[in-house]
């Protein structure tokens, strides 16, 4: 019998069990909240807390691990051998990454930080019987991916502009995975976050909410570069729950509410690289557990590079609109009273309608731009091509994602029932539509 | 030493536990538990063991004694390892009930937490139980965190 049959046993389903024993022949038990398989005969474990484990495989590298297949629940002895430590290196990235997926999730990644990773020779494998006696028969093959990757692939490709890209990029993970929510992330290199550009299954779309690189599974996924999983969210919930009881931890609570399916179990995210530069990140959850397996992550790394690619194009290709922007005829006319005041604070381009939190960053510096120029000059259309030109806006002089930046601006104010609009109003065109007449106050500090 | 009335409290819940024996090569192995009672003075706890799926654990004891038992709760991952010396013998009508109303209980807790009971079924069970009266010599904290390790005074 071979390691690689065990695959559902490294998928930190059900937590693994490492006995030691001291040089005095003292047994000790472990949980553990990783096991990797490294090779055919190795498997690495995270060495999170355990110090008396540690010390008897220094004494004594004889030692069992008890892992459990995730998805049917059989039961495995794996007799290994202690050999090394490892505190960088692949296997090390590796591990580390996949911890920090479950761990970021809830904010405990600096409490559950990975310092090693121990390295172990199997020298056997026993797979337990079923204690009725009989084993129960296999489940049901899985459909095969390949031919859903295919369609996925083709709708997206068949998309031209960059809103239908993001509505694929979305709907199509979600039938490639089969699974009921996904979030689109872009990168913000000047924050250091992902922001929401667009999501699908969820009661609130969190458009402009914020993760850190690094943060969560799909923050996991864009700082690490690799597909990140999570198969049973509710124990890495009650795991890091328990330790923040013991250590104080505290919650991060960021400014717009991430979108997150209630009781989801299966958590998966890849990131979105084009020619070497971090794009954002796909996410998709479902209140299924072990949903996403190895495969999945495959398709969704290559479904997640045509994705990449194919919003790039989007941008790149998008219609700039005419040099100089339209006049409007006149300025509408509002009712006495309808005005609404706009809070610009330039150090972190945050946005205020009425004292209501809108948005920050490079959306909020649009916005802020766009509702200043009709306040100076009664314009409400504007070219893309302006926009791009705008020094106050201090737009990366390259393709500067202008089009989602939009999209995702637009999603805000809806969502908001805010007093002002984005429309498009042709090729390269937009137009702002104004319920009320705007006081926009910038405030530098 | 002896475990105090609220670790006791503990164990009737519903509970999982690991059990750690070793060869008498050194060689440690890992078994799971199908029930536990703790002794009045709380100085000795019965664990229902399955010769059935973990025959080299009850091996083990009967060859040199020397256990470790974790019992953790799976909801809360709170837990806490106890180390002693063990001695095996057949179980009790009363213990075999115990063992078959703690296999029901935690399989129910687990299904409640999403574990699916088939899965379960592969771990928990009451056929063949023998029963180790385990004398505990040492107890520590394993809730997972900086405290785990911590002896257990």
């Amino acid at each position: 019998m071979n390691l690689s049959a065990l695959d559902d046993c490294f998928e930190g389903v059900i937590p693994s069990i490492l006995a030691t024993a001291s040089e005095e022949g003292v047994p000790n038990i472990s949980y553990l909240s990783h096991v990797a398989r490294v090779d055919d005969r190795h498997i690495a474990l995270s060495n999170q807390f355990f110090g008396k484990t540690m010390a008897n495989l220094r004494a004594n590298p004889r030692a069992e691990v008890l892992v459990v297949d995730g998805a049917i629940g059989r039961q495995y002895r794996l007799d290994v051998v202690w050999l090394r430590e490892d505190s960088e290196g692949p296997v090390f990235e590796r591990i580390s990454a996949a911890l920090n997926a479950s761990s970021a999730q809830i904010g405990m990644a600096d409490v559950m930080r990975l310092t090693s990773v121990g390295l172990f020779r199997v020298d056997g494998i026993h797979p337990l019987p079923h204690p009725s006696g009989e084993e129960p028969p296999p489940p049901a093959p899985r459909d095969p991916i390949l031919p859903r990757l295919a369609a996925a692939i083709a709708a997206i490709g068949s998309q031209t502009e960059s809103a239908g890209v993001v509505e694929a990029a979305l709907s199509q993970t979600c039938a490639l995975l089969n699974c009921p929510a996904a979030v689109l992330f872009q990168h913000d290199p000047a924050r250091g976050t992902l922001f929401t550009v667009a999501s699908r299954g969820y009661p609130a779309s969190g458009a402009g909410s914020e993760l850190a690189l690094g943060e969560g599974v799909a923050g996991a996924a864009a700082a690490s570069g690799q597909v990140q999983r999570v198969s049973d969210a509710s124990r890495v919930y009650r795991f890091a729950a328990a330790i923040r009881a013991s250590t104080g931890a505290e919650d991060i609570t960021p400014a717009i509410p991430l979108p997150g399916l209630e009781g989801a179990q299966s958590r998966i995210a890849a990131p979105l690289v084009v020619r070497g530069q971090l794009w954002g990140a796909i996410f998709a959850e479902s209140e299924e557990r072990f949903l996403f397996r190895s495969e999945d992550e495959l398709a969704l790394r290559v479904f997640a590079d045509h994705a990449a690619s194919t919003l790039l194009l989007a941008e790149a290709l998008a219609a700039e609109g005419p040099a100089a922007s339209p006049m409007t005829a006149a300025r509408p006319a509002f009712q006495p009273g309808n005005g609404f005041r706009v809070v610009h604070y330039s150090f972190d381009d945050s946005v205020f309608i009425d004292d209501q939190y809108l948005i920050r960053g490079v959306a909020g510096r649009l916005l802020a731009y766009l509702l200043g120029r009709y306040e100076t000059e009664g314009r409400t259309e504007f070219s893309n091509r302006e926009i791009r030109l705008a020094p106050e806006l201090r737009l990366p002089d390259y393709k500067d994602n202008l089009e989602t930046r939009l999209l995702l601006l637009r999603q805000r104010l809806e969502e908001k029932s805010a007093p002002v609009r984005i429309e498009r109003a042709g090729r390269g065109l937009l137009r702002l539509a104004l319920s009320g007449s705007p006081r926009v106050e910038v405030i530098a500090t | 030493m002896h475990l105090g009335s609220e670790i006791a409290t503990f164990l009737r819940g519903p509970i999982l536990m690991t059990i750690g024996t070793r060869d008498a090569e050194g060689r440690p192995t890992v078994a799971r538990g199908s029930g536990v009672a703790l002794s009045q003075d709380g100085t000795c706890a019965t664990i229902l063991i399955s010769e059935f799926l973990w025959p080299d654990c009850i091996a083990n004891l009967r060859d040199n004694g020397r256990v470790a038992a974790t019992f953790v709760r799976p909801d809360s991952y709170r837990a806490f390892q106890v180390k002693g010396h063990a001695l095996v013998r057949a179980v009790r009508d009363d213990e075999l009930a115990q063992a078959r109303d703690y296999v029901l209980m935690s399989r129910a807790f687990l299904v409640s937490l999403g574990v699916p009971g088939s899965m379960v079924d592969w771990w928990l069970t009451a056929r063949d139980v023998v029963a180790a009266d385990c004398g505990i010599e040492r107890a520590f904290e394993q809730t997972p965190g900086p405290r785990a390790g911590r002896a257990i005074p």
